[in-house]
Protein backbone atom coordinates (compact mmCIF):
# COMPACT_ATOMS: atom_id res chain seq x y z
CA UNK A 1 0.00 0.00 0.00
CA UNK A 2 1.34 3.41 -0.89
CA UNK A 3 0.35 6.94 -1.76
CA UNK A 4 2.03 9.11 -4.37
CA UNK A 5 2.81 12.75 -3.75
CA UNK A 6 1.78 14.43 -6.99
CA UNK A 7 2.51 17.97 -5.82
CA UNK A 8 4.17 19.02 -2.59
CA UNK A 9 2.40 22.37 -2.36
CA UNK A 10 4.01 24.95 -0.13
CA UNK A 11 5.59 22.26 2.05
CA UNK A 12 4.65 18.80 3.17
CA UNK A 13 6.48 16.33 5.37
CA UNK A 14 5.98 13.12 7.29
CA UNK A 15 5.73 13.79 11.02
CA UNK A 16 4.84 11.90 14.16
CA UNK A 17 4.84 13.00 17.82
CA UNK A 18 8.59 13.65 17.71
CA UNK A 19 12.00 12.27 18.46
CA UNK A 20 12.62 11.97 22.18
CA UNK A 21 15.75 11.04 24.05
CA UNK A 22 18.30 12.68 21.74
CA UNK A 23 18.07 16.33 22.69
CA UNK A 24 21.19 15.86 24.82
CA UNK A 25 23.06 15.32 21.54
CA UNK A 26 21.54 18.43 20.02
CA UNK A 27 18.85 16.61 18.05
CA UNK A 28 15.59 18.59 17.90
CA UNK A 29 12.33 16.90 18.91
CA UNK A 30 10.64 17.72 15.56
CA UNK A 31 7.29 16.03 15.00
CA UNK A 32 4.01 17.67 14.03
CA UNK A 33 3.73 21.42 14.62
CA UNK A 34 0.17 20.78 15.85
CA UNK A 35 0.72 17.51 17.71
CA UNK A 36 -2.86 17.41 18.94
CA UNK A 37 -4.31 17.49 15.41
CA UNK A 38 -1.86 14.78 14.31
CA UNK A 39 -2.96 12.63 17.27
CA UNK A 40 -6.67 13.14 16.56
CA UNK A 41 -6.28 12.31 12.86
CA UNK A 42 -4.51 9.09 13.83
CA UNK A 43 -7.13 8.00 16.36
CA UNK A 44 -9.92 8.62 13.85
CA UNK A 45 -8.57 6.06 11.44
CA UNK A 46 -7.91 3.49 14.10
CA UNK A 47 -4.21 4.17 14.59
CA UNK A 48 -2.42 4.74 17.84
CA UNK A 49 -2.05 8.50 18.34
CA UNK A 50 1.66 8.64 17.56
CA UNK A 51 1.92 7.11 14.08
CA UNK A 52 3.42 9.05 11.20
CA UNK A 53 1.06 11.38 9.34
CA UNK A 54 1.46 13.86 6.50
CA UNK A 55 1.71 17.50 7.53
CA UNK A 56 0.67 20.02 4.87
CA UNK A 57 1.70 23.64 5.30
CA UNK A 58 -1.15 25.63 3.76
CA UNK A 59 -2.43 24.58 0.32
CA UNK A 60 -1.12 23.27 -2.97
CA UNK A 61 -0.22 19.64 -2.31
CA UNK A 62 -1.97 16.75 -3.99
CA UNK A 63 -1.75 13.05 -3.38
CA UNK A 64 -2.96 9.93 -5.09
CA UNK A 65 -3.98 6.78 -3.26
CA UNK A 66 -2.57 3.70 -4.97
CA UNK A 67 -4.90 1.36 -3.04
CA UNK A 68 -8.13 1.69 -1.10
CA UNK A 69 -7.44 3.48 2.16
CA UNK A 70 -9.00 4.71 5.37
CA UNK A 71 -7.89 8.24 6.19
CA UNK A 72 -8.74 11.16 8.47
CA UNK A 73 -7.92 14.85 8.41
CA UNK A 74 -7.39 17.20 11.32
CA UNK A 75 -6.06 20.71 11.51
CA UNK A 76 -6.72 23.68 9.25
CA UNK A 77 -5.10 25.82 6.61
CA UNK A 78 -6.24 23.86 3.57
CA UNK A 79 -9.44 22.37 2.15
CA UNK A 80 -8.81 18.74 1.14
CA UNK A 81 -10.76 18.10 -2.02
CA UNK A 82 -11.35 15.02 -4.19
CA UNK A 83 -10.38 16.11 -7.70
CA UNK A 84 -10.04 12.79 -9.50
CA UNK A 85 -12.76 11.51 -11.75
CA UNK A 86 -14.73 9.39 -9.34
CA UNK A 87 -13.31 5.93 -8.93
CA UNK A 88 -15.80 5.08 -6.22
CA UNK A 89 -17.79 2.61 -8.23
CA UNK A 90 -14.77 0.37 -8.69
CA UNK A 91 -13.89 -0.09 -5.04
CA UNK A 92 -14.50 -3.43 -3.35
CA UNK A 93 -16.55 -1.62 -0.71
CA UNK A 94 -19.38 0.80 -0.86
CA UNK A 95 -20.37 0.28 -4.45
CA UNK A 96 -22.50 3.04 -5.77
CA UNK A 97 -21.24 5.54 -3.24
CA UNK A 98 -19.11 8.42 -4.20
CA UNK A 99 -17.87 11.70 -2.90
CA UNK A 100 -18.10 13.49 -6.18
CA UNK A 101 -14.91 14.32 -7.93
CA UNK A 102 -16.62 14.66 -11.27
CA UNK A 103 -15.90 17.73 -13.24
CA UNK A 104 -17.55 20.70 -11.63
CA UNK A 105 -18.56 18.56 -8.72
CA UNK A 106 -15.44 18.43 -6.57
CA UNK A 107 -16.12 17.60 -2.98
CA UNK A 108 -14.40 18.96 0.06
CA UNK A 109 -13.52 16.29 2.57
CA UNK A 110 -14.34 17.07 6.19
CA UNK A 111 -11.91 17.19 9.10
CA UNK A 112 -12.41 15.02 12.21
CA UNK A 113 -14.17 12.17 10.38
CA UNK A 114 -13.09 8.75 9.11
CA UNK A 115 -13.04 8.73 5.33
CA UNK A 116 -12.86 5.78 2.96
CA UNK A 117 -10.99 6.57 -0.25
CA UNK A 118 -10.80 4.03 -3.07
CA UNK A 119 -7.81 3.29 -5.21
CA UNK A 120 -6.74 6.05 -7.64
CA UNK A 121 -8.49 8.82 -5.75
CA UNK A 122 -6.63 12.11 -5.99
CA UNK A 123 -7.01 14.58 -3.15
CA UNK A 124 -5.75 18.13 -3.44
CA UNK A 125 -5.16 20.56 -0.59
CA UNK A 126 -7.00 23.60 -1.82
CA UNK A 127 -6.89 27.13 -0.48
CA UNK A 128 -8.55 27.84 2.84
CA UNK A 129 -8.83 31.31 4.31
CA UNK A 130 -7.50 30.47 7.75
CA UNK A 131 -5.21 28.11 9.62
CA UNK A 132 -1.83 26.80 8.60
CA UNK A 133 -1.24 23.09 9.23
CA UNK A 134 -3.41 20.26 7.88
CA UNK A 135 -2.77 16.65 8.87
CA UNK A 136 -3.73 13.50 7.05
CA UNK A 137 -3.48 10.20 8.86
CA UNK A 138 -3.88 6.90 7.05
CA UNK A 139 -4.82 3.57 8.62
CA UNK A 140 -1.54 1.80 9.38
CA UNK A 141 0.51 5.00 9.29
CA UNK A 142 3.21 6.10 6.85
CA UNK A 143 5.98 3.58 6.92
CA UNK A 144 9.09 5.71 6.37
CA UNK A 145 12.24 4.47 8.14
CA UNK A 146 12.38 4.94 11.89
CA UNK A 147 15.37 7.12 12.77
CA UNK A 148 16.21 7.44 16.45
CA UNK A 149 12.75 6.28 17.42
CA UNK A 150 10.84 8.64 15.16
CA UNK A 151 9.64 8.96 11.58
CA UNK A 152 9.58 12.74 11.69
CA UNK A 153 11.42 14.38 8.84
CA UNK A 154 14.64 16.05 9.96
CA UNK A 155 17.24 16.19 7.20
CA UNK A 156 20.45 16.66 9.25
CA UNK A 157 20.09 13.25 10.90
CA UNK A 158 18.96 11.59 7.71
CA UNK A 159 15.41 11.17 8.96
CA UNK A 160 12.72 11.10 6.35
CA UNK A 161 13.12 12.14 2.80
CA UNK A 162 12.11 15.54 1.64
CA UNK A 163 8.77 15.00 -0.04
CA UNK A 164 9.12 15.60 -3.72
CA UNK A 165 6.66 15.53 -6.57
CA UNK A 166 6.32 11.94 -7.77
CA UNK A 167 7.61 10.50 -4.50
CA UNK A 168 5.88 7.48 -3.02
CA UNK A 169 5.14 6.86 0.63
CA UNK A 170 4.63 3.32 1.88
CA UNK A 171 1.84 2.62 4.34
CA UNK A 172 2.08 -0.05 7.05
CA UNK A 173 -0.59 -2.67 7.68
CA UNK A 174 -3.74 -1.47 9.40
CA UNK A 175 -4.93 -2.35 12.90
CA UNK A 176 -8.01 -4.34 13.93
CA UNK A 177 -9.63 -1.05 14.94
CA UNK A 178 -9.15 0.32 11.43
CA UNK A 179 -10.69 -2.83 9.94
CA UNK A 180 -13.66 -2.49 12.24
CA UNK A 181 -14.12 1.14 11.27
CA UNK A 182 -14.20 0.14 7.59
CA UNK A 183 -16.69 -2.69 8.30
CA UNK A 184 -18.87 -0.26 10.18
CA UNK A 185 -18.80 2.23 7.31
CA UNK A 186 -19.69 -0.53 4.86
CA UNK A 187 -22.62 -1.60 7.00
CA UNK A 188 -23.82 2.00 7.25
CA UNK A 189 -23.23 2.42 3.52
CA UNK A 190 -21.20 5.62 3.90
CA UNK A 191 -17.77 6.77 2.73
CA UNK A 192 -17.54 9.46 5.37
CA UNK A 193 -18.26 8.34 8.91
CA UNK A 194 -21.37 9.74 10.55
CA UNK A 195 -19.47 9.91 13.81
CA UNK A 196 -16.32 11.92 14.38
CA UNK A 197 -14.42 13.97 16.89
CA UNK A 198 -16.55 17.02 16.45
CA UNK A 199 -16.56 17.80 20.16
CA UNK A 200 -12.82 18.37 19.88
CA UNK A 201 -13.12 21.32 17.56
CA UNK A 202 -12.22 24.05 19.98
CA UNK A 203 -11.92 27.73 19.75
CA UNK A 204 -8.84 27.57 17.62
CA UNK A 205 -9.99 30.85 16.16
CA UNK A 206 -8.98 32.69 19.28
CA UNK A 207 -6.15 35.15 18.88
CA UNK A 208 -5.17 34.74 22.51
CA UNK A 209 -2.23 32.47 23.36
CA UNK A 210 -1.67 31.61 27.00
CA UNK A 211 1.85 31.77 28.38
CA UNK A 212 3.76 31.19 31.59
CA UNK A 213 6.49 33.59 32.63
CA UNK A 214 9.87 32.81 31.16
CA UNK A 215 12.90 32.43 33.37
CA UNK A 216 14.27 35.86 32.38
CA UNK A 217 10.89 37.63 32.65
CA UNK A 218 12.04 39.75 35.59
CA UNK A 219 14.96 41.10 33.57
CA UNK A 220 12.66 42.85 31.12
CA UNK A 221 11.72 46.41 31.90
CA UNK A 222 8.16 47.29 32.88
CA UNK A 223 7.40 48.88 29.53
CA UNK A 224 8.44 45.69 27.75
CA UNK A 225 6.52 43.45 30.16
CA UNK A 226 3.40 45.53 29.57
CA UNK A 227 3.90 45.49 25.82
CA UNK A 228 4.29 41.72 25.88
CA UNK A 229 0.99 41.21 27.67
CA UNK A 230 -1.02 43.97 25.96
CA UNK A 231 0.21 44.43 22.41
CA UNK A 232 -0.91 42.40 19.46
CA UNK A 233 1.90 40.82 17.50
CA UNK A 234 1.86 39.87 13.82
CA UNK A 235 3.16 36.49 12.68
CA UNK A 236 6.08 37.22 10.37
CA UNK A 237 6.36 35.46 7.03
CA UNK A 238 9.86 34.32 7.92
CA UNK A 239 8.31 31.84 10.36
CA UNK A 240 8.98 28.17 9.74
CA UNK A 241 9.08 24.81 11.49
CA UNK A 242 11.97 26.05 13.64
CA UNK A 243 10.25 29.10 14.97
CA UNK A 244 7.37 31.54 14.78
CA UNK A 245 8.78 35.03 14.40
CA UNK A 246 6.72 37.95 15.58
CA UNK A 247 6.92 41.43 14.14
CA UNK A 248 7.49 44.39 16.37
CA UNK A 249 8.01 44.24 20.05
CA UNK A 250 11.12 46.21 20.87
CA UNK A 251 11.29 44.26 24.11
CA UNK A 252 14.25 45.31 26.23
CA UNK A 253 15.94 44.10 29.35
CA UNK A 254 17.32 46.42 31.94
CA UNK A 255 18.57 46.17 35.45
CA UNK A 256 19.11 48.60 38.26
CA UNK A 257 22.81 49.28 38.56
CA UNK A 258 24.45 52.11 40.46
CA UNK A 259 21.16 53.87 41.00
CA UNK A 260 20.39 54.14 37.30
CA UNK A 261 18.73 52.02 34.70
CA UNK A 262 21.04 50.19 32.42
CA UNK A 263 20.37 47.92 29.53
CA UNK A 264 21.56 44.44 30.27
CA UNK A 265 23.74 43.50 27.35
CA UNK A 266 25.50 40.64 29.06
CA UNK A 267 25.25 37.39 27.18
CA UNK A 268 23.44 34.57 28.92
CA UNK A 269 25.08 31.20 29.34
CA UNK A 270 23.26 28.84 26.98
CA UNK A 271 20.79 26.37 28.42
CA UNK A 272 18.00 24.08 27.22
CA UNK A 273 15.03 25.57 25.41
CA UNK A 274 11.91 23.81 24.15
CA UNK A 275 8.94 24.15 21.82
CA UNK A 276 6.98 27.20 22.95
CA UNK A 277 9.94 29.00 24.49
CA UNK A 278 9.71 32.70 23.63
CA UNK A 279 13.20 34.07 23.13
CA UNK A 280 13.79 37.76 22.63
CA UNK A 281 16.46 38.18 19.97
CA UNK A 282 18.89 41.13 19.99
CA UNK A 283 16.67 43.39 17.85
CA UNK A 284 14.02 43.18 20.58
CA UNK A 285 11.54 41.01 18.70
CA UNK A 286 10.12 37.75 20.04
CA UNK A 287 10.89 34.40 18.44
CA UNK A 288 8.80 31.44 19.56
CA UNK A 289 10.63 28.14 19.18
CA UNK A 290 8.66 25.43 17.39
CA UNK A 291 9.02 21.75 16.45
CA UNK A 292 12.40 21.79 14.68
CA UNK A 293 14.02 24.34 17.00
CA UNK A 294 17.49 23.83 18.36
CA UNK A 295 17.73 22.21 21.77
CA UNK A 296 19.70 24.95 23.53
CA UNK A 297 19.66 28.71 23.35
CA UNK A 298 21.29 31.76 24.82
CA UNK A 299 18.67 34.48 24.35
CA UNK A 300 16.57 35.73 27.27
CA UNK A 301 13.24 33.97 27.60
CA UNK A 302 10.36 36.29 28.30
CA UNK A 303 7.68 33.58 28.27
CA UNK A 304 6.76 29.97 27.58
CA UNK A 305 3.66 29.18 25.53
CA UNK A 306 1.63 26.60 27.41
CA UNK A 307 1.50 23.17 25.84
CA UNK A 308 -2.29 23.23 25.43
CA UNK A 309 -2.07 26.39 23.28
CA UNK A 310 0.83 25.28 21.04
CA UNK A 311 -1.70 23.85 18.53
CA UNK A 312 -3.46 27.23 18.38
CA UNK A 313 -0.15 28.95 17.71
CA UNK A 314 0.89 26.34 15.14
CA UNK A 315 -2.30 27.08 13.20
CA UNK A 316 -1.54 30.80 12.84
CA UNK A 317 -0.33 31.85 9.42
CA UNK A 318 1.89 34.78 8.45
CA UNK A 319 -0.06 38.00 8.84
CA UNK A 320 -2.31 36.70 11.63
CA UNK A 321 -2.29 38.75 14.80
CA UNK A 322 -1.98 37.24 18.26
CA UNK A 323 -1.80 38.44 21.84
CA UNK A 324 -0.66 36.77 25.02
CA UNK A 325 -2.23 36.18 28.39
CA UNK A 326 -0.41 34.96 31.46
CA UNK A 327 -1.46 31.85 33.38
CA UNK A 328 0.24 30.07 36.26
CA UNK A 329 2.33 26.93 35.72
CA UNK A 330 -0.30 25.05 37.71
CA UNK A 331 -3.07 26.05 35.32
CA UNK A 332 -0.81 25.20 32.37
CA UNK A 333 -0.21 21.74 33.76
CA UNK A 334 -3.91 21.17 34.42
CA UNK A 335 -4.75 22.15 30.85
CA UNK A 336 -2.06 19.79 29.56
CA UNK A 337 -3.50 16.93 31.62
CA UNK A 338 -7.03 17.72 30.40
CA UNK A 339 -5.77 17.57 26.85
CA UNK A 340 -4.23 14.14 27.44
CA UNK A 341 -7.45 12.90 29.02
CA UNK A 342 -9.40 14.18 26.03
CA UNK A 343 -7.28 12.06 23.69
CA UNK A 344 -7.65 9.01 25.91
CA UNK A 345 -11.43 9.51 25.93
CA UNK A 346 -11.51 9.76 22.16
CA UNK A 347 -9.44 6.59 21.85
CA UNK A 348 -11.70 4.77 24.32
CA UNK A 349 -14.86 5.94 22.57
CA UNK A 350 -13.60 4.67 19.23
CA UNK A 351 -12.63 1.31 20.73
CA UNK A 352 -15.98 0.99 22.49
CA UNK A 353 -17.93 1.96 19.42
CA UNK A 354 -16.23 -0.75 17.38
CA UNK A 355 -16.18 -3.19 20.30
CA UNK A 356 -12.48 -3.94 20.17
CA UNK B 1 23.58 22.44 48.47
CA UNK B 2 23.56 26.19 48.39
CA UNK B 3 23.16 27.58 44.93
CA UNK B 4 21.06 24.73 43.50
CA UNK B 5 17.54 25.63 42.56
CA UNK B 6 14.96 24.61 40.03
CA UNK B 7 12.67 26.49 37.70
CA UNK B 8 10.04 25.46 35.19
CA UNK B 9 11.10 25.66 31.59
CA UNK B 10 7.58 24.50 30.66
CA UNK B 11 4.84 22.41 32.24
CA UNK B 12 6.75 19.40 30.92
CA UNK B 13 10.31 20.38 31.81
CA UNK B 14 12.16 21.46 34.93
CA UNK B 15 15.59 23.04 34.84
CA UNK B 16 17.97 22.43 37.74
CA UNK B 17 20.29 25.39 37.93
CA UNK B 18 23.65 25.75 39.67
CA UNK B 19 25.66 28.94 40.06
CA UNK B 20 25.55 30.83 36.79
CA UNK B 21 29.06 30.52 35.49
CA UNK B 22 31.16 28.44 33.12
CA UNK B 23 33.12 26.26 35.45
CA UNK B 24 34.33 22.67 35.25
CA UNK B 25 33.47 21.86 38.86
CA UNK B 26 29.92 23.10 38.44
CA UNK B 27 29.66 21.19 35.17
CA UNK B 28 30.84 18.03 36.94
CA UNK B 29 27.87 18.39 39.31
CA UNK B 30 25.54 18.84 36.34
CA UNK B 31 26.84 15.61 34.80
CA UNK B 32 26.76 13.71 38.08
CA UNK B 33 23.13 14.70 38.65
CA UNK B 34 22.36 13.84 35.02
CA UNK B 35 23.86 10.39 35.50
CA UNK B 36 21.93 9.77 38.72
CA UNK B 37 18.62 10.66 37.12
CA UNK B 38 19.31 8.63 33.95
CA UNK B 39 20.25 5.59 36.07
CA UNK B 40 17.23 5.83 38.34
CA UNK B 41 14.55 7.71 36.45
CA UNK B 42 11.23 8.62 38.04
CA UNK B 43 7.85 7.65 36.50
CA UNK B 44 7.13 9.75 33.42
CA UNK B 45 10.75 10.80 32.93
CA UNK B 46 11.61 11.37 29.26
CA UNK B 47 15.10 12.79 28.85
CA UNK B 48 17.72 15.12 30.30
CA UNK B 49 19.60 17.92 28.59
CA UNK B 50 22.82 18.83 30.39
CA UNK B 51 24.22 22.30 29.64
CA UNK B 52 26.93 24.51 31.20
CA UNK B 53 25.42 25.10 34.61
CA UNK B 54 21.97 23.63 34.17
CA UNK B 55 20.34 20.26 33.75
CA UNK B 56 16.92 20.25 32.14
CA UNK B 57 14.68 17.30 32.89
CA UNK B 58 11.82 16.54 30.48
CA UNK B 59 8.94 14.46 31.78
CA UNK B 60 5.26 13.82 31.21
CA UNK B 61 3.25 15.31 34.10
CA UNK B 62 0.30 13.17 33.05
CA UNK B 63 2.30 10.06 33.91
CA UNK B 64 4.36 11.45 36.78
CA UNK B 65 1.33 12.78 38.64
CA UNK B 66 3.27 15.00 41.00
CA UNK B 67 5.66 17.95 40.79
CA UNK B 68 9.15 16.41 40.69
CA UNK B 69 10.94 19.74 41.45
CA UNK B 70 11.63 18.91 45.05
CA UNK B 71 12.78 15.41 44.22
CA UNK B 72 15.15 16.76 41.56
CA UNK B 73 16.52 19.42 43.87
CA UNK B 74 17.11 16.67 46.39
CA UNK B 75 19.03 14.53 43.89
CA UNK B 76 21.16 17.55 42.97
CA UNK B 77 21.76 18.50 46.59
CA UNK B 78 22.80 14.97 47.62
CA UNK B 79 25.58 14.83 45.08
CA UNK B 80 27.88 17.70 45.76
CA UNK B 81 31.02 15.77 44.97
CA UNK B 82 32.32 15.98 41.46
CA UNK B 83 31.53 12.94 39.35
CA UNK B 84 33.97 10.06 39.43
CA UNK B 85 33.05 8.53 36.13
CA UNK B 86 35.73 8.16 33.54
CA UNK B 87 36.52 11.07 31.31
CA UNK B 88 37.23 10.31 27.67
CA UNK B 89 40.25 12.00 26.15
CA UNK B 90 39.83 12.61 22.46
CA UNK B 91 42.40 13.92 20.00
CA UNK B 92 41.03 15.69 16.96
CA UNK B 93 43.08 16.34 13.80
CA UNK B 94 42.60 19.84 12.43
CA UNK B 95 43.82 21.38 9.25
CA UNK B 96 44.19 25.04 10.18
CA UNK B 97 43.08 26.50 6.88
CA UNK B 98 39.79 28.20 7.84
CA UNK B 99 38.43 31.08 5.78
CA UNK B 100 38.52 33.36 8.85
CA UNK B 101 42.00 32.38 10.08
CA UNK B 102 43.71 35.50 8.82
CA UNK B 103 40.95 37.87 9.89
CA UNK B 104 40.78 36.31 13.34
CA UNK B 105 44.56 36.52 13.83
CA UNK B 106 44.45 40.13 12.64
CA UNK B 107 41.67 41.06 15.06
CA UNK B 108 43.51 39.33 17.88
CA UNK B 109 46.75 41.07 16.93
CA UNK B 110 48.72 37.82 16.82
CA UNK B 111 50.30 35.79 14.06
CA UNK B 112 48.51 32.91 12.39
CA UNK B 113 51.20 30.58 13.76
CA UNK B 114 50.55 31.81 17.28
CA UNK B 115 46.78 31.39 16.89
CA UNK B 116 47.26 27.83 15.63
CA UNK B 117 49.75 26.88 18.30
CA UNK B 118 47.62 28.31 21.10
CA UNK B 119 44.43 26.70 19.83
CA UNK B 120 46.11 23.32 19.43
CA UNK B 121 47.93 23.42 22.75
CA UNK B 122 44.83 23.78 24.94
CA UNK B 123 42.87 20.94 26.50
CA UNK B 124 39.18 21.63 26.09
CA UNK B 125 36.16 20.36 27.91
CA UNK B 126 32.88 19.57 26.17
CA UNK B 127 30.23 21.41 28.16
CA UNK B 128 27.23 20.88 25.98
CA UNK B 129 25.92 19.63 22.65
CA UNK B 130 23.45 21.99 21.06
CA UNK B 131 22.69 24.34 18.18
CA UNK B 132 22.58 21.34 15.80
CA UNK B 133 23.01 17.56 16.23
CA UNK B 134 26.50 16.84 17.53
CA UNK B 135 27.76 20.46 17.79
CA UNK B 136 30.14 20.51 20.81
CA UNK B 137 30.42 23.68 22.87
CA UNK B 138 33.97 23.45 24.20
CA UNK B 139 35.89 25.63 26.63
CA UNK B 140 37.84 27.29 27.82
CA UNK B 141 39.71 29.14 25.13
CA UNK B 142 42.87 31.02 26.15
CA UNK B 143 42.19 34.72 26.82
CA UNK B 144 44.51 35.63 23.93
CA UNK B 145 42.09 33.96 21.49
CA UNK B 146 38.85 35.55 22.67
CA UNK B 147 36.86 37.32 19.95
CA UNK B 148 33.20 38.33 19.97
CA UNK B 149 30.95 36.60 17.47
CA UNK B 150 30.87 38.04 13.99
CA UNK B 151 28.52 41.01 13.70
CA UNK B 152 27.07 39.46 10.55
CA UNK B 153 26.97 35.64 10.54
CA UNK B 154 28.34 33.84 7.49
CA UNK B 155 25.51 32.44 5.40
CA UNK B 156 27.29 29.12 4.96
CA UNK B 157 29.81 27.51 7.26
CA UNK B 158 30.89 24.11 5.96
CA UNK B 159 30.49 20.84 7.86
CA UNK B 160 33.66 20.05 9.82
CA UNK B 161 34.57 23.70 10.37
CA UNK B 162 36.51 24.29 13.59
CA UNK B 163 35.57 27.69 14.92
CA UNK B 164 36.04 30.04 17.87
CA UNK B 165 33.82 32.64 19.58
CA UNK B 166 34.15 34.15 23.02
CA UNK B 167 35.84 31.70 25.36
CA UNK B 168 34.50 28.80 23.30
CA UNK B 169 35.56 26.62 20.45
CA UNK B 170 33.32 24.27 18.50
CA UNK B 171 32.95 22.23 15.33
CA UNK B 172 30.07 22.50 12.87
CA UNK B 173 28.70 18.99 12.13
CA UNK B 174 26.65 20.19 9.15
CA UNK B 175 26.69 23.05 6.66
CA UNK B 176 24.83 25.94 8.24
CA UNK B 177 24.87 29.68 8.75
CA UNK B 178 27.17 30.56 11.63
CA UNK B 179 28.60 33.50 13.54
CA UNK B 180 31.84 31.95 14.82
CA UNK B 181 35.28 32.54 13.28
CA UNK B 182 36.26 29.46 11.26
CA UNK B 183 39.97 28.75 11.74
CA UNK B 184 40.25 25.21 10.40
CA UNK B 185 38.49 22.01 9.53
CA UNK B 186 38.43 18.38 10.55
CA UNK B 187 37.14 15.32 8.77
CA UNK B 188 35.89 13.38 11.78
CA UNK B 189 32.15 12.66 11.47
CA UNK B 190 30.46 14.63 14.26
CA UNK B 191 27.07 13.05 13.93
CA UNK B 192 26.30 9.88 12.06
CA UNK B 193 23.97 6.92 12.44
CA UNK B 194 22.22 8.48 15.40
CA UNK B 195 25.42 9.00 17.36
CA UNK B 196 27.27 12.15 18.30
CA UNK B 197 31.07 11.94 18.26
CA UNK B 198 31.37 14.02 21.44
CA UNK B 199 29.57 13.78 24.73
CA UNK B 200 29.34 16.34 27.49
CA UNK B 201 32.30 15.80 29.83
CA UNK B 202 34.78 14.73 27.13
CA UNK B 203 38.27 16.22 27.12
CA UNK B 204 39.45 17.29 23.70
CA UNK B 205 42.82 18.17 22.22
CA UNK B 206 43.35 19.46 18.71
CA UNK B 207 46.44 18.65 16.73
CA UNK B 208 47.51 20.39 13.57
CA UNK B 209 47.77 18.41 10.36
CA UNK B 210 48.75 19.51 6.89
CA UNK B 211 48.00 18.36 3.37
Amino acid sequence: MSVTIIKTGIYCSVQDQGRRGFQRYGVPVSGAMDKHAAAVANLLCGNSYDLAVLEFVLHGASIEFNEDALIAFAGSGAAPMVISPTPYLQGPYLQGKDLGGREGNNTTLPVHKSIFVPKNTIVEMQYADKGCMMYMAIAGGFDVPLVMGSRSMYAPVGAGEKQVAGGRLQVAGMSEVSRSIIKNMVSENVVVSKWGAIELIEEVETDCIRVMRGHEWEQFNKVSQNKWLNDRFTISNSSDRMGVRLEGGDLRREQVAGGGLQVAESEMISTAVTMGTVQVIPDGSPLILMADAQTTGGYPRIAQVIDADLPILAQKRPGDKIRFREVSPLVAEELYINRQEELIRLKRNIRTKFSI
Amino acid sequence: MEGVRTYRLSERAITISWESKIDRDIHALVLETDRRICTRPFPGWIENVPAYHTLTVYYDPFVTGYDPSEFLEGVAARHTESGRFEVRHLRVPVMYDGPDLEVAAGKLGISIESLVSQHSSGIYHVYMLGFMPGFPYMGTLADELVLPRKAVPSPKVLAGSVAIAGHQTGIYPFDSPGGWYVIGHTSIPLFSEGKAFFEPGDEVEFYSITG
